[in-house]
């Protein structure tokens, strides 16, 4: 048996797996590289205890930044990764969604949980001081910016749209844009685990 | 006699206020299911104007809300952003939706929690040509959206 075919069969075998799993569309899924764009930060999850993003390692994660307040968009992304994880079939149970919030003024540890509950996504809330969620946003290359407004639900806080898709080391390696299907962002994950097998 | 044009003119009139043409006719109302802690909640639905002038909302009430504000989101630049609109023209012969990620009513500071199918009643204020007033009663049912393909 030449190297050739024996090379052919291992590049078949995740395909076929990942097939069984719905998400099959992950075949010309290309990851990408960011340089130094993301990394390491830490903050305080929807439980109030610390949370860092190293410690998640050797799990997969899908980070954007929301705010509990937006009764529109913010639910439907998590609606949208609700769709990906079931997409995912059993190998959800490598992947955590990261919600981190632009609006640290009014979103608590306690708001974050409410708001986070009802999606079945392996859903960590966090939140911090306005200085630090600065920090972090500039390293991801998001913007966002407190909008005084006269309506009576106070200010609105515009913030990018981008869903990150994180790797087992911590590294962005995709990042989704508003109109992306599950589809696509399943295809991703997929990609991911299948590097480690 | 005058008992025949009585009724000639309330029948007139209950003809009028039915859903005859140049009325606004408010369909799939929905509101988005949220946690208990959560103030804030969105109403969505469709708005059809079968009559040959323009109508607009001025603005809505509900029992469940202190507040009612008709909202837009705007995508730009990978941006999201949200803004209070005053008013919503519903064209004439035309409809407008409200959909996740575009128009919505934003409901504020919501009386008490919310319950999966629950009915929410919502009452629209509508304008049409000459000033001309309407108020659409509307039964919007509570929904868990998740999971749910937005666009």
């Amino acid at each position: 048996m030449s190297r050739r075919w024996l090379l052919l069969l291992v590049c078949l075998l995740p395909w076929g797996c990942a097939s069984e799993d719905g998400a099959d569309s992950d075949v010309e899924f290309e990851l990408k590289e960011y340089g130094t764009l993301g990394g390491d930060f830490a903050l305080t999850d929807h439980a109030g205890r610390p949370f860092r993003l190293a410690q998640l390692r050797g799990r997969i994660a899908l980070l954007f930044f929301g705010y509990t307040h937006c009764p529109d968009f913010c639910p439907m992304t998590l609606s949208k990764l609700t769709q990906v994880f079931d997409l995912l079939g059993a190998g959800r149970e490598k992947v955590s969604t990261l919600f981190v919030s632009v609006d640290p003024e009014r979103d608590g540890p306690e708001e974050l949980k409410g708001h986070l509950e009802q999606f079945p996504v392996n859903g960590i809330g966090l939140t911090g001081s306005a200085a630090r969620i600065d920090s972090i946003a500039r390293r991801y290359g998001v913007t966002y910016a407190k909008r005084e407004s006269d309506s009576a639900a106070g200010y609105f806080v515009d913030h990018s749209t981008y869903t990150f898709l994180i790797d087992q080391q911590g590294r962005i390696r995709y990042i989704f844009r508003h109109g992306d299907a599950p589809k696509l962002i399943a295809a991703g994950v997929a990609r991911l685990l299948r590097e480690e097998e | 006699m005058r008992g025949v044009v009585q009724i000639v003119i309330v029948l007139a009139i209950w003809g009028c206020g039915g859903s005859n043409a140049g009325d606004p006719v408010v369909k799939g109302a929905w509101v988005r299911l949220v946690p208990a802690a959560q103030k804030v909640t969105a109403a969505y639905m469709v708005i059809e104007n079968a009559g040959a002038e323009d109508l607009v909302l001025r603005s809505a009430e509900t029992g469940a809300a202190g507040v009612v504000e008709i909202h837009e989101m705007v995508h730009e630049g990978d941006v999201m952003k949200m803004r209070k609109i005053e008013e919503l023209t519903v064209p004439a012969w035309g409809m407008v939706e409200l959909k996740p990620g575009g128009l919505h009513l934003m409901l504020i500071n919501l009386e008490k929690p919310l319950g999966e199918g629950d009915g929410l009643p919502l009452l629209l204020h509508f304008e049409g040509a000459d000033k001309r007033k309407m108020a659409v009663r509307v039964r919007a049912t509570v929904q868990s959206a998740v999971g749910q393909l937005s666009h």
